[in-house]
């Protein structure tokens, strides 16, 4: 029974050998060049990398929003070639349609596929929200929400979703620092309940190792894989884990590969 | 003001809100303000006819406006003025966006729709409409109907224009959230870009309203034999100042109610909006 619902939606995601160039005014310049990576099915794989790196692309290019130049992207075997429900971003800034209460927006992805009845679709939304934190808050708009819960609602609807990857590019950005480590418990609590192929793309080395089973330290652009890392840290990740000599070794170790990165950036732009 | 020790529902509601809802105190406030300006308004008037300032000698004083008024309030024809000035704004105006925002919808989402329309639309719209007059009286069978047709156009590239700008303007954001979410392309157009699209459509129907009605006036004075643009250009020819001023009053009220009109329905069309 477990393996069936398992193989339903494995989520087994490769990048091989993926290009991507966009054409400037300057002519074409490379953003994502040889990137290769897998990720794994019930792994919440974290990425980080100088800023501007092209990870947003990368992202970009795993839910089909773009094509790759060169190189393909295989979910399952089948390889990639456009946006749909099996890959889900949930992105920097909010993307709740502003036009729906929270309910709706959660709903929104079942009742559009016609997934399930609508008063079932409605009573799992409610009990997500609900497991969120949002009690009373289904009938609202988003822009009647704090940042931190316009998050949990987002978090919320793309776990209803249940997309065989969840993409999550930088999605705690711009909240204050409370905020931040509160949607980081939310966040890990959802996963390691339901599990699945996350990537979690962040610029925060320490998020990404409390949070991660796997990190990716990127190259500056053109992008590609520079290090991986596994995390090693016990789940449930407890924040008690932050302070461990382990975690000081991993966060020394990412700190190395991301600073060497960090300076060939600064000193090719300067 | 005792807010603080005794919040009403109202204030309830409103401290969970990113925009605060302004409270009863505050409308009625703005109400008692108008009232003041209104009566400020007419009471400089007066004051201005009464001592002959420059400009205002010939103007009739707001007592002599209001007696015209009062006797026009007893003729069946002023009634008749206000509902054939409605009928033909709003004619034009419900065709112009039965036509305008389809299209403008449609131009918004289909680029080659667009670039294969838009060229048309923009060397059309900068003809003021007062300019279709003629080329509309020989093309129409009726008065009426070109009267129509001229508020028509009035209404139509102003609406067309903000339903193209607000499908355009709609964040790259959620269309592919839709997208990632399973929606076909016709929930995507039903429930992303028709809602995203309505503040701008609104502004459009609201900014038209106003031309409709600058338009209907002259297109009355020209080809007109009754509405209030006739009635006030016909006490012009009858040399009733009063009237004049009852015609153009009446004609700002219309207007008023009508802009009022659209703001309810916006109101009603997007509860998670608060511009309107």
């Amino acid at each position: 029974m477990v393996e069936t619902l398992l193989s339903a939606r494995a989520g087994r995601l490769e990048v091989r050998d993926v290009a991507k160039a966009f054409e400037t005014a300057a002519g074409a310049t490379l953003v994502v060049d040889r990137c290769s990576f897998t990720l794994e099915p019930n792994m919440l794989t974290v990425m980080v990398g100088p800023s501007g790196c092209g990870k947003t692309t990368l992202i970009n290019l795993i839910a089909g929003y773009e094509r790759p130049t060169s190189g393909e992207i295989v979910l399952d075997g089948r390889a990639v070639s456009a946006a749909g429900a099996d890959r889900l971003v949930v992105f920097q800034e909010t993307a709740l349609f502003p036009w729906m209460t929270v309910l709706d927006n959660v709903a929104f992805g079942p009742l559009s596929r016609g997934n399930g009845t609508r008063s079932g679709v409605l009573l799992r939304a409610r009990s997500l929200l609900d497991e969120v934190g949002l009690t009373g808050f289904a009938d609202r708009y988003p822009n009647q929400l704090s940042g931190g819960m316009q998050r949990r609602a987002e978090l919320a609807r793309a776990i209803l979703n249940e997309p065989a990857v969840m993409l999550m590019d930088e999605p705690f950005r711009g909240l204050d620092a409370m905020t931040r480590e509160l949607m980081q418990e939310h966040y890990l609590r959802l996963f390691e309940q339901r599990l699945g192929t996350n990537l979690f793309v962040t610029s925060e080395l320490g998020e990404a190792l409390f949070l991660g089973d796997r990190l990716l330290v990127m190259t500056r652009k053109p992008t590609q894989v520079k290090r991986v890392i596994e995390i090693d840290l016990p789940r449930p990740r407890e924040f008690h884990m932050l302070t461990s000599e382990r975690f000081r070794e991993i966060y020394e170790e990412a700190l190395a590969a991301l600073y060497d990165e960090g300076a060939k950036s600064l000193s090719q732009s300067g | 003001m005792n807010v603080e020790a005794a919040p009403s529902p109202a204030g309830l509601r409103a401290r969970n809100r990113t925009r605060p809802v302004p409270g009863r105190e505050v409308a009625s406030a703005a109400a008692l303000r108008g009232s003041a300006g209104i009566a400020t308004f007419l009471a400089l008037w007066q004051l201005g006819v009464v001592l002959h300032l420059p400009l205002l000698a010939k103007i009739p004083t707001p007592a002599d406006v209001a007696a015209a008024w009062l006797s026009l309030l007893r003729d069946p024809r002023y009634y008749l003025d206000w509902l054939v000035s409605f009928r033909r704004v709003f004619g034009g105006f419900v065709i112009a966006q039965a036509l305008g925002i389809p299209l403008g919808l449609l131009m918004g989402w289909k680029a080659a729709f667009r670039s294969l329309t838009f060229p048309v639309f923009e060397v059309l719209r900068p003809i003021p409409p007062l300019a279709w007059v003629p080329l509309s009286i020989l093309f129409w069978p009726t008065p009426e109907s070109s009267i129509t047709f001229v508020i028509f156009l009035g209404a139509f590239f102003t609406v067309l224009i903000n339903t193209l700008a607000g499908v355009r303007a709609i964040d790259e954001r959620y269309v592919r959230a839709a997208i990632s979410l399973g929606a076909t392309p016709a929930i995507v157009f039903r429930r992303i870009i028709l809602p995203g699209a309505l503040p701008s459509i609104f502004t459009g129907m609201a900014v038209g309203m106003g031309i409709t009605w600058s338009v209907l006036v002259a297109a009355e004075i020209i080809a007109g034999r009754s509405g209030l643009g006739y009635l006030t250009w016909e006490a012009y020819v009858a040399g009733s100042f009063p009237t004049i001023v009852v015609g153009m009053i009446s004609i700002g009220l219309a207007g008023y109610l009508s802009s009022a009109l659209v703001r309810i329905v916006a109101a009603r069309a997007m509860p998670w909006s608060k511009r309107f």
